[in-house]
């Protein structure tokens, strides 16, 4: 049945493989070319975006029985089950879409890994984009058929919950992108720069979405997250999709060509794109404008949605119901505010720590360093300074009582409504904020996991602004302790 | 047999964008429609004819009451829709296959597809099988989805206005080629027109819908003979409708000319002659319906097309 279908669809099939194989040509004519400097095609990588961007495109058209009226008399009409149809439909996708998808990408990667054989000592970020070693082709391949596998879930969701091609279409890329952004940002703006941390996402991040695709320009990740985000990312599609099945079974012929079929869908949809939108744009300064401009959105996605049936009541109702989010998400905020990130000031990573290297910085001020044999070995190759450098190693329990101290400080500014204000919105940066206020000292925290050098990722990286004074204290509280080697630029 | 067991079916804001309000398409509406006949769904606009048909072939899932072909629910289950084949009124969604794409995607779905009826009956109208549909005229696309319904060979044939808009000869043409393999298999079939003169010759059986609920279902010739018009002449004083009510007449239409009253009245010639016998007249005379008369006469009773009319 599944083959029958996809014989309607022949038209799509065609330009997809004309669009991913011409992406593959020019990726293979590269890689042989082996150009030293410039093994990846841009072309190539911009035809493989498109060909997995229209992913949409063939999911609505498959799922015609959905937004077509007459196309639903004929399919649902015909002897299948609801299961039988689902199925049906879902493999037509794949054998339509994912299918061209892992096979043009898969033979471009495969030669671009058999044929590289430039192997730089040293990788700086100018090589990486235009270059790519095996390791972050295959990268590149995985998390590249995981979005596209993504973006077809989401609008297998969309579709089911949607009864018009036009909301179908647009509710996919809001959904997409939301479900992608809004948790990286939502942990960027309330919690990492409330409570000051830096640190790289956990893996969780990019299980499901987008964001994944960063990380085939990150030569640090191993290739086993890779792997676990495909897997899971793979999983989780397939999981997802086997459930919507319960929601596409109680769909019938009456509710194509309505434009939402689902109310929880849709207020989910739109505001999970209103959060993801005001994370993404509303602390970077001129609220008025992030606001107006969301509100102008809003109400064009509920008069193009409900544009069937207009009152003035509808309308009062849609501009409560955004002010109403609007503010609470500003409460949360607030509330982020006032706890310092909802307390990630106060995050100290759990494993043990015993042999870690730790940095505490106060920038241009002082340094103090413990157990980091690289940090030692860089410092003494600059400063030749062996009295500062003696080597220490340090213990768990000391560890956190460096952290807890600098998070004492860190975590005893004043809390007001202007100081709310004046953290998100005050000035034209950050840097403005803080000359006009009295907290200029900055410092920072970094841990190192043993043996790890200086320039990996640090597992906690911490950052955070005291006043004058409070950087003399803790300075002095650092050098009571006795655990950092301290080196103080200025007496 | 399909039986239709006290159907309800509302729609009522299955779409965010509706007002919630809900619409009664029909309302608790129960027949049978025996094997190997030939069945006809009448009704006013809106009536619910066409929801009824879709209900009855699994498009729709109802709120309430049962619909069983052959024994078997069809909401969702494949082995009471491969007995049965839906042909709408639309024919924009084949526009993109040619007559041998659509042949081959049906045959996916019908056990009982057959290609050698689907060449006959393509052959004998002389219809091209590569050619887009898109490309055809509507007369041609009609007698295309035709040939591919009767190819699917199911036992019950579902036609949602299939003849509307077709001239006379085409409509004939279809209509024989129908009949003639519908017969030949002692097959259903179930078609919903306006052209009640088409149903009545048609049709073994017909149903009469009106704002949802059933008016009547019946034979044809019982629903012609179950109503008639009276003229009745008095001269000494105007039979009035009040005298034909109380003598046990149900009285549908009344009007005068003069002397002489016409009256629509139900029941068969024979007890309204009876009755009329009983009073005292000085002529009257009973006139059969057509079944496009007995049509309008029963919409006309219940109010529809009234508020078109202006007073005075």
């Amino acid at each position: 049945m599944a083959l029958g279908e996809a014989r309607t669809h022949v038209r799509f099939f065609v330009i997809l493989n004309i669009i991913l194989g011409t992406a593959c040509l020019l990726q293979v004519t590269q890689a042989i070319g082996n150009r030293a400097y410039n093994n990846v095609s841009e072309t190539a990588l911009l035809l493989f975006i498109l060909g997995g961007a229209i992913a949409p495109t063939c999911v609505i058209s498959v799922f015609r029985e959905l937004h077509n009226p007459q196309q639903s008399d004929v399919v649902y009409s015909l002897p299948m089950s609801a299961k039988e149809r689902y199925a049906s439909r879902i493999l037509t996708v794949f054998y339509l879409q994912l299918l061209p998808v892992i096979v043009w990408s898969g033979i471009a990667t495969a030669v671009t890994v058999l044929l590289f054989n430039y192997v730089p000592w040293e990788v700086d970020s100018w090589w990486i984009w235009h270059n790519t070693r095996p390791r972050e082709a295959l990268q590149m391949f995985f998390l590249y058929v995981t979005s596209v596998l993504f973006l077809e879930t989401v609008t297998v969701i969309c579709a089911i919950c949607c009864g018009r091609r036009a909301e179908m279409r647009y509710f996919t890329y809001i959904a997409a992108i939301s479900i992608s952004a809004a948790p990286l940002m939502i942990r960027t703006r309330l919690m990492s720069e409330m409570g000051g941390q830096v640190t790289k996402p956990g893996i969780i991040y990019f299980l499901w979405s987008f964001s994944a695709l960063g990380d085939y320009v990150d030569t640090s990740i191993s290739i086993w997250r890779v792997l676990l985000v495909t897997v899971s990312s793979t999983l989780i599609s397939l999981g997802v999709i086997v459930a919507m099945f319960f929601f596409y079974r109680k769909r019938d012929a009456g509710t194509a060509g309505k434009p939402v079929v689902s109310r929880i869908f849709f207020e989910l949809v739109i505001l999970l794109g209103l959060v993801t939108y005001y994370t993404l744009f509303l602390f970077e300064g001129s609220p008025e404008t992030v606001v107006a401009v969301a509100l102008i959105i809003y109400m064009v996605i509920h008069l193009v949605t409900f544009r069937d049936i207009l009152s003035g009541r509808k309308v009062a109702w849609w501009l409560g119901k955004f002010t109403a989010t609007t503010v609470l998400f500003l409460f949360i905020v607030f509330v982020a505010y006032m706890t310092d990130g909802f307390g990630s000031i106060h995050y100290i990573p759990s494993r043990n720590l015993d042999g870690a290297g730790i940095l505490v910085s106060g920038d241009g001020y002082m340094t103090g360093y413990a157990g980091s044999e690289a940090y030692r070995r860089s410092w003494m190759r600059d400063y030749n300074d062996v009295e500062y450098m003696d080597r220490k190693e340090i213990t768990d329990a000391e560890v956190r009582k460096v952290v807890e101290i600098c998070q004492k400080y860190a975590a005893s500014g004043k809390k007001s409504m202007k100081g709310f204000y004046d953290k998100l919105w005050g000035t034209e940066s950050y840097y403005g904020f803080l000359r006009e206020s009295d907290r200029n000292e900055a410092f920072e925290v970094k841990i190192w996991l043993p043996g790890k050098p200086e320039d990996a990722e640090a597992v906690m990286d911490q950052q955070f602004y005291l006043t004058y004074g409070q950087a003399l204290q803790l300075v002095k509280e650092l050098e009571e302790t006795g655990i950092l080697n301290i080196r103080r630029f200025w007496k | 047999m399909i039986e239709i067991r006290n159907v309800t079916m509302d729609f009522v804001g299955k779409g965010v964008g509706e007002s919630g309000k809900a619409v009664r398409a029909l309302d608790d509406v129960s027949i049978q429609i025996p094997d190997g006949c030939i069945y006809g769904f009448l009704g006013s606009n809106g009536a619910g004819k066409s929801t009824l048909m879709r209900l009855m072939c699994g498009v729709y899932q109802g709120q309430s009451g049962q619909i069983l072909i052959d024994g078997v629910e069809a909401w969702d289950n494949p082995e009471a829709k491969k007995n049965i084949f839906f042909v709408n009124d639309e024919t924009v969604q084949y526009a993109d296959f040619t007559l041998k794409a659509m042949a081959a995607f049906f045959a996916c779905y019908y056990d009982t597809f057959s290609h050698e009826t689907f060449s006959k009956i393509v052959g004998a109208l002389g219809l091209p099988t590569d050619r887009k549909m898109s490309t055809f005229s509507k007369g041609m696309k009609r007698q295309a989805v035709v040939a591919v319904a009767l190819a699917c060979g199911t036992k019950y044939l579902v036609m949602d206005e299939a003849f509307d808009g077709l001239d006379p000869a085409m409509r004939k043409m279809l209509k024989d080629i129908i009949v003639d393999q519908m017969l030949d298999r002692n097959a259903t079939l179930i078609v919903s027109s306006h052209n009640v003169a088409e149903i009545n010759e048609l049709c073994d059986r017909a149903m009469l819908l009106h704002q949802g609920k059933l008016v009547f279902d019946d034979e044809v010739d019982n629903v012609r003979g179950s109503v008639c018009k009276a003229q009745i002449l008095r001269k000494s004083a105007r039979v009035t409708e009040e005298e034909l009510t109380s003598r046990g007449l149900t009285v549908m239409q009344y009007s005068t000319a003069g002397s002489i009253v016409s009256a629509v009245v139900k029941g068969s010639e024979e007890s309204v002659r009876k009755i009329l016998d009983g009073m005292e007249t000085d002529y009257f005379e009973l006139v059969p319906l057509t079944l496009e008369e007995v049509f309008i006469y029963e919409l006309e009773a219940r109010g529809y097309g009234h508020e078109f009319i202006s007073e005075g």
